[in-house]
């Protein structure tokens, strides 16, 4: 897990304590060029000041009491960090001498050959010289104990880096403090998240987020409205589910209590039948809600297709059956070879679910006409029955979740269609009831989207592991 | 008894007839609101009771109620239904139902909760109806009288159980008949007649009074 904070914290400091070096080592640097400068034009001057002076043989040791002409680089002044300085006449006698201070105890400077600035060690002390000879013909020396010298250079160095090394920690500590204040507002939303039942889907807080964090609180808001919504009509299904159980199994219930009672055995005979009858509606409907609840799970491109002609005789043959002992005729008219898609368990729930409505409505003695045919780009099949059709103002509620037509025997699960319109829809297709205009009765049409013969449709459904064929009416 | 029961499902409605009839109930059946509404204004002194699903084609239950006790009717009306929410049965009941069954439900209740409607519209404290000697149980079918307890049959508990209700009353044939038998049920044309004479057979010709030319009444039983 990546922390904002930590990550904040971190390059904050890092960044401080290169920015704090960087500082400390040119201000290090600074010091010692300006130490090493000045020093060496306080010794410069000092010999230029000692040329103009005369000096008489023998005064070896003689301290000049003037200090002023020796000026110290040290703001308290101490003779011990005065510069020594030794004059010697042409025939290198030594004709002057300040006097020795403990960085030079009882000495006086040697003889240099070599002119100008340099570094020489002498004694145990490293110290820096100036040497040069006056127009007159003295030598003149000049030197400065590097100590004293290093001392200076930190005590100027130290004041430039105690403001920064005082600076930095102090900015370290209140940007910390700042990077963990703003970040508690994404603190307190963790913990508006954190702190929420496991099933709320209730809205995050948007107000005092920050902006950089407020598209992903929208985000979060927006899939937990999505989520609240597909869960409200989850609710809804199960509710309504429960409640189209109560019907059939309250006739259950009536239909097991009055066995024992009737007259005869024939009344008995009878009573026993509805309750069976009662049964195989309840089972039914446990098989239509299952179903419905798949039809609605189905998500993703559908890409298997099927032969749809095949696939409507096969369904006319299931149900030919049940249409003779009704005594209803149902002719087909097809044999395209046409295919669509979906796999054939869809199609079969879709077109089995229609012809099985028509069954239900269509008399005794009637016909179903089913129509399979191109139109354009689409497929489309009709479906004619002979019942009793729908007033207009129902043919689009039927559609409805557990809505039960006016003419309804009763015996439906108001989800047939409802199942058939999500399964429909899923592939790109349309359905639709019309009242017939020739006589009473309803016409179911489905149009779908033709599927492009490629070669090798010819594996048909296993071909494409995508969908799940057995999700569909097991 | 006659009973109206108002049920849209097939299955259901089949099977509360026969229950129902079982209990010696007269019952009609209609299976929607705008029914149930023709039913009570043509004949609506006929039943003494009715079963009103909530849920129904064209007219709801609800509405149904409504108009009955807009109409100033005080008949016993028992609502049935799949709605179990805390608000539609203070609705039902705050809109004049009698009481209210949520389904699923068992038979024997619904017939308890009929037989308590009927006995609270009489103004009788329990399920017995007591008159002379002899006292109707409503629950059992069976007369208690000194000390022996005697079995009915449905028809013969419908018919003497008219009778009782209002001790001194006459009733008629038809009016018998509309008590002992639903619309779709076929009436022999001595059918009371043969009721009457079990009875009597069962407690004695005095048990009900034949007053010539209108109809009869239960006996004095002293």
């Amino acid at each position: 897990m990546k922390s904002l904070r930590g990550a904040l914290t971190i390059w904050v400091w890092v960044t401080i304590g290169v920015v704090g070096a960087v500082s400390a080592v040119i201000a290090i640097w600074q010091a010692q060029r300006e130490t090493q400068g000045q020093v060496d034009y306080q010794m410069q001057q000092v010999a230029q000041i000692v040329a103009g002076q005369s000096f008489t043989p023998g005064e070896q040791g003689v301290e000049l009491s003037d200090a002023k002409i020796f000026p110290s680089i040290h703001v308290h002044h101490d003779k011990d960090d005065d510069l020594i300085v030794s004059v010697r006449d042409p025939d290198g006698r030594l004709v002057y001498a300040s006097r020795t201070n403990r960085h030079l105890p009882g000495k006086s400077l040697p003889d240099f050959e070599q002119m100008g600035f340099q570094t020489r060690q002498i004694g145990h002390g490293s110290f820096r010289v100036f040497a040069a000879r006056s127009a007159s013909g003295l030598r003149i020396q000049v030197a400065q104990s590097m100590d004293v010298i290093r001392e200076a250079q930190a005590g100027i160095a130290a004041a430039t880096l105690v403001p920064i090394g005082l600076l930095l920690p102090s900015l370290a500590i209140v940007l910390g403090w700042a990077i963990r204040k703003q970040l508690r507002s994404l603190g307190s939303t963790t913990a508006a998240i954190a702190s929420r039942p496991p099933l709320s889907l209730d809205l995050l807080p948007a107000e005092g987020v920050p902006v950089e964090v407020s598209p992903l609180i929208e985000e979060i808001n927006r899939l937990l409205r999505r989520l609240s919504t597909a869960m409200d009509r989850e609710k809804r299904f199960v509710t309504d589910a429960a409640h189209s159980l109560r019907t059939p199994l309250t006739a259950l219930q009536i239909q097991a209590e009055i066995l024992d009672g009737g007259d005869g055995p024939e009344e008995r005979a009878s009573r026993l039948a509805e309750l069976r009858a009662g049964i195989r509606r309840i089972i039914r409907l446990s098989e239509q809600l299952l179903s419905h609840a798949r039809s609605q799970s189905e998500t993703g491109p559908i890409t298997v297709t099927s032969e749809l002609d095949p696939t409507l005789q096969e369904i006319v043959a299931y149900y030919a059956s049940t249409a003779q002992a009704k005594g209803v005729e149902v002719a087909l008219e097809a044999g395209s070879t046409v295919r669509v898609y979906g796999n054939t368990r869809r199609l079969t729930l879709i077109f089995g679910n229609l012809l099985d409505n028509s069954l239900r409505f269509t008399p005794s003695g009637g016909k179903i006409r089913i129509r399979s045919y191109l139109a354009g780009e689409r497929v489309r099949v009709e479906v004619w029955d002979q019942g009793c059709g729908l007033p207009p103002e129902e043919l689009e509620r039927v559609f409805e979740r557990f809505y039960q037509a006016t003419e309804n025997e009763g015996s439906g699960s108001g989800l047939g269609l409802a199942t058939v319109e999500a399964l429909v829809e899923q592939l790109d297709g349309e359905v639709r009831l019309e009242n017939r205009l020739d006589r009473p009765g309803l016409v179911a049409i489905v149009t779908l989207p033709v599927a492009p013969e490629l070669a090798g449709q010819s594996f048909g459904e296993r071909q494409l592991p995508l969908t799940r064929p057995s999700s569909i009416l097991s | 008894m006659r009973l109206l029961l108002v049920e849209d499902d097939r299955m259901i409605g089949e099977s509360l007839v026969k229950g129902l009839r079982d209990e010696a109930f007269a019952v009609d059946w209609v299976r929607d609101g705008a029914a149930a509404l023709a039913a009570l204004q043509d004949r609506r002194a006929d039943f003494s009771v009715v079963v009103l699903d909530w849920n129904l084609p064209r007219q709801d239950g609800l509405s149904v109620l409504q108009a009955v006790r807009a109409s100033g009717s005080t008949l016993p009306i028992l609502m049935v239904t799949a709605r179990d929410g805390l608000t539609d049965r203070v609705k039902g009941l705050d809109n004049g139902a009698d009481d209210y069954l949520v389904k699923p439900f068992e038979l024997a209740e619904l017939k308890a909760r009929v037989r308590n409607l009927l006995r609270r519209a009489q103004g009788r404290p329990t399920a017995r109806i007591p008159h002379g000697n002899l006292e109707l149980d409503t629950v059992t079918h069976t007369v208690h009288r000194g000390g022996t307890t005697t079995l009915l049959s449905a028809r013969e508990f419908s018919l003497l159980h008219s009778l009782m209700e209002r001790p001194g009353a006459i009733l008629s044939r038809a009016q018998l008949e509309e008590r002992l038998y639903g619309w779709d049920e076929s009436v022999q044309s001595n059918a009371i007649e043969f009721v009457i004479h079990s009875l009597r057979k069962k407690f004695g010709a005095e048990i009900i009074d034949n007053v010539r030319g209108v109809g009869w009444r239960i006996g004095p039983l002293t």
